[in-house]
């Protein structure tokens, strides 16, 4: 039968199994070792405490985010949906009290959803083609931009052959 | 594969993971990192997860080989030469490493990089040398010849160690 200092001696070779060095480990885990071997029990104690060292990053979250990011999309739908829905009702719903429902303009109060609805539509046409116009000059801006592309290129070239003639130089 | 079984059967191993870029990086700031840019990388990649064998083996190769080039990008100063012996400690280092646990720690993470990381796989993971050797690109008997070079080297260390505390108490 195999004593301790001949599975101790297997182990440093490398010739032993996963059930010989459970054997061992629990033998220096156990707290009754011979003197001999007393050396040893750091190792052994070394392996054990390493087995403890976990990740502290909440990596759970990883997948989790992820998989309600690829279902944003949905529950943006289903959340639209439901607005849509009440919007609906409430359009529904208000015909019945059309009498107490006015809108005033410029000063007028003004009792015609269709007129009310024509009125916005129209505003809101206005409103944005000067949205586009203003944007022009942003375009132009972004066009002069491009073509300063090269220049900027020509400044970091510039510095990339200063750095080479430091590096000679020194 | 779907999130429940990413969470499963990948991110189940974070902790082997860490340890393992743990190992090699020398870091725990790193080895997170390493951790969660893995993770994110095979997330990326579930669609093709599916028809892995041995995920486990797959896992903690991928890790290994992220550990290694970003070991091989950063050109890390601190990163100690692969073959580097080690050293008596100095009387400050001494104090430092009064635990003897600590100092074993630092004994073998002086060994070279394979033979940590074939020591820890086989000491700590508990694996099969089988499945080191998938991790690992080496056959059985390279994983073998591995981990008797780390297991002697580090009982060496500890033999020498015992000798120099027992020379100590002697003068004394």
């Amino acid at each position: 039968m195999e004593t301790m200092s001949d599975l101790l001696e297997k182990y440093f070779k490398g010739e032993t199994s996963l059930a010989e060095e459970q054997v061992l480990k629990n033998y220096f885990l156990s707290g009754q070792i011979s003197a001999e071997h007393e050396l040893y029990k750091a190792l052994f104690d070394t392996f054990e405490e390493e087995k403890q060292n976990n990740a502290t990053a909440p990596l759970k979250m990883v997948a989790d985010k992820q998989s309600s990011g690829k279902h944003i999309w949905i529950k943006t739908l289903s959340y639209s949906g439901i607005a849509a829905a009440l919007i609906l009702a409430l359009w529904v719903i208000q015909p019945a009290k059309q009498s107490d429902t006015f809108a005033i303009i410029s000063g007028r109060k003004i009792e015609s959803p269709e007129y009310a609805q024509k009125y916005a539509v129209a505003k809101m046409t206005k409103v944005n083609s000067m949205l586009r116009s203003s944007m022009k000059p942003m375009r132009s801006f972004s066009t002069v931009k491009k073509g300063l592309e090269p220049l900027r290129k020509i400044s970091e070239t510039k510095e990339k052959i200063e750095d080479i003639k430091n590096k000679v130089q020194f | 594969m779907n999130s429940q079984q990413f969470n499963s059967q990948i991110l189940a191993l974070s902790d082997k993971m860490f340890r393992l870029a743990k190992s090699i990086l020398r870091s725990s700031e790193a080895a997170e990192d390493a951790v969660q840019e893995l993770s994110m990388k095979l997330w990326e990649k579930r669609n093709k997860l599916d028809d892995v064998e041995n995920m486990q083996a797959f896992t903690l190769r991928a890790m290994r080989n992220l550990c290694l080039d970003t070991i091989r990008q950063r050109h890390d100063e601190d990163e100690l030469p692969a073959e580097m012996e080690f050293v008596e400690p100095n009387p400050y280092e001494q104090v430092e490493q009064s635990d003897l646990a600590a100092r074993v720690r630092e004994m073998i993470d002086r060994l070279p990089e394979l033979q940590r990381t074939i020591i820890r796989m086989r000491d700590v993971e508990g694996m099969e040398l089988s499945e080191i050797a998938l991790i690992t690109s080496l056959t059985e008997n390279a994983v073998s010849v591995n981990l008797s070079r780390a297991r002697q080297k580090i009982r060496e260390k500890i033999i020498y160690e015992q000798k120099r505390v027992e020379e100590t108490v002697w003068k004394r």
